[in-house]
């Protein structure tokens, strides 16, 4: 269980992390999502105590990272695929770590093989794809087989196998009860992966629910409808608060606004025959696109303010 | 998947577990010896050193007596040091600035988040490997300058069993100990590795040049007491004026290093890696 309370983290005069919440609980995957300087690493990068917090506290068991007993048998983390010396032998890097978290050496051949990487593990570390980067970074995660486990988008720069390798690990890890949590800026990959999300956007936290909460709740009701009548129809979902987006090329168009009975309602009073009526489910993208967009509004608006002084008034 | 849950949960074996210093200093040990490039790097340093070593006495000898000048001839073999200490420089300062560079330092905090055990175990392990290092190198580097010395009658015969002769290869050999721990702390001080050698170079090299220019009174007392210059004292079988005594000159040296690496410390403590 990683718990996060009131964490604020600035760097310089740029807040990074905006009083920041949220729990991580143990036997499921939990995604971290958020666009690209929402947060997420530097949230990260605090709760394994690599970064000092300005104010608040990120625990995992209710202790601070930097003050765990055995750090490696409590969290494994995978914070940048690359963080090896390019001229040591992968099993030479893993074997170090090993030692300093007072873990048998036997084990690092264990997660040579449990990432799949057994046959290379004599070779350079600085041979490696950016895929066997991954796994070598997950394998030196799991070196203290440890119940807590982060990952910051364990999936960037994999292929399509080494993603579902991926994706399927997680889930393994987590249906043995551990604490899993992903970030990820890949909203379908973590539709797949996770059953939970915590999005932030520019350092707060936005939504914190299931996936299929996201996808249901936040995004608007829009339902596809598409008739031969369109003059009958249309005007009356106006008048029934429906908002209507421009016809698409089959005649058919997107209601917001209106759930689908009622729109079938109306459709049968104004006496105009359907030919189409469904509910369309927002993408976890679009989903996130539509929680994000009052700070990215927000955003470009005090952008555009200071980007345009005053104009001069000429006397 | 064949990775287990359920002993990792639990407290006691946590403990029974928690991981000592001396686990620590293992993992900065093993870190060393499997860069086996490093060591061919510091083996072809090392060579170089020693050639270098060879030709400047061979040229000092040849040119013994010439214009009447009769140099103390332990220094045509101490005045051969200086490319010595510059690979020391360089090795301190990298042993620390390449876990930066590489992001080695993401996994290693993570291991021990106690930041001040592995700043510890890496000036341990990296002090007594250079302090071997150092000894052979520099031991090695009299012996050759004696044999290349003593094929030239008119140069005075120079042996370990001389005044002093003994105090300054030791000293010489400490001296580089004690730039290559400088080198440590700086290389941890400013974390990447062009930076760090500049500074340094700065300190030791550059300054003590630009004192010269100095009226004595500015310059005699920086000669004396500046951290690099008072160090050198140790390897000066006849003091020049204005140095320190062999010791103290090498205790202030050694001292301010110390401090170096105490800051060196608490920066990497206090600090957002």
């Amino acid at each position: 269980m990683i718990e996060v309370r009131n964490l604020t983290k600035r760097f310089g005069t740029k807040v990074a992390v905006d009083d920041l919440s949220f729990d991580v609980p143990s036997g499921r995957v939990t995604g971290f999502l958020g666009p690209n300087g929402a947060g997420k690493t530097t949230t990260l990068r605090t709760i394994v105590g690599l970064l000092h917090p300005d104010s608040g506290s990120a625990t995992i068991d209710g202790t601070s990272y930097r003050h765990l007993p055995a750090p490696m048998r409590q969290v494994g983390a995978l914070l940048e695929a690359k963080s090896y010396h390019p001229a040591r032998k992968a099993r030479d890097h893993l074997a170090a770590l090993a030692l300093a978290g007072r873990i048998p050496l036997k084990r690092v051949d264990e997660v040579l093989d449990l990432v799949g990487l057994s046959d290379v593990g004599g070779q350079r570390a600085g041979t490696f794809s950016l895929g066997m980067s991954q796994r070598l970074g997950i394998a030196t995660a799991l070196l203290g087989d440890p119940p807590v486990l982060i990952f910051d988008e364990p999936v960037n720069g994999l292929d399509p196998e080494g993603i579902l390798w991926v994706r399927t690990f997680m889930q393994s890890l987590a249906a043995q009860g551990r604490t899993v949590f992903v970030s990820s800026h890949l909203m379908s990959e973590m539709a797949l992966m996770a059953t939970h999300a915590v999005v932030i956007g520019r350092g707060r936290l936005i939504a914190d629910s299931s996936i299929d909460d996201i996808l249901k709740g936040r995004s608007r009701d829009a339902v596809r409808v598409r008739t031969p009548r369109p003059d009958l129809l249309m005007p009356r979902l106006e008048a029934a608060g429906g908002s209507l987006a421009p016809a698409e090329d089959d005649g058919s168009v997107v209601v917001s606004g209106l759930p689908a009975e009622r729109i079938g309602d109306i459709a049968m009073e104004a006496g105009s025959p359907l030919y189409q009526l469904v509910t369309v489910q927002a993408s976890l993208e679009e989903a996130f696109m539509e929680l994000t967009r009052e700070d990215q509004e927000y955003h470009g608006h005090a952008l555009a303010s200071e980007a345009l002084p005053a104009p001069a008034v000429p006397r | 998947m064949t990775a287990t849950l359920g002993a990792q949960t639990a407290g006691p074996v946590v403990k029974d577990h928690r991981p000592r210093w001396v686990d620590v200093l293992a993992s900065e040990w093993r870190k060393l010896r499997t860069l086996r490039s490093t060591g061919w790097t510091l083996f072809t340093a090392c060579f170089i050193v020693l050639g270098l070593c060879a030709l400047v006495t061979f040229l000092a000898g040849s040119n013994y007596g010439q214009h009447g000048h009769y140099p103390e001839p332990l220094r045509l073999i101490t005045g051969s040091w200086l490319l010595g200490n510059l690979v020391f420089m360089v090795m301190g300062v990298m042993a620390v600035t390449n876990e930066y560079a590489t992001s080695l330092i993401v996994p290693t905090f993570l291991a021990t988040p106690r930041r001040l055990w592995a700043w510890t175990a890496k000036i341990a392990v990296f002090g007594a490997v250079v302090t071997v290092i150092s000894f052979v190198l520099t031991f090695v580097q009299f012996f050759i300058g004696q044999a290349v010395l003593s094929t030239y009658s008119r140069v005075p015969h120079i042996s370990l069993h001389q005044h002093l002769v003994l105090r300054i290869v030791i000293g010489g050999a400490l001296y580089n100990l004690v730039i290559a721990l400088m080198g440590l702390a700086l290389g941890a001080i400013v974390r990447q590795t062009a930076g760090a050698i500049a500074i340094f170079a700065g300190i030791w090299l550059v300054l003590p040049g630009l004192f010269q220019a100095l009226p004595d009174s500015w310059k005699n007392p920086l000669n004396e007491y500046w951290p690099t210059q008072a160090g050198k004292s140790i390897t000066l079988r006849v003091p020049d004026p204005h140095t320190l005594t062999a010791w103290w000159g090498l205790g202030e040296f050694a001292l301010v290093v110390a401090v170096l690496l105490a800051v060196a410390g608490y920066l990497v403590v206090r600090r957002d890696p």
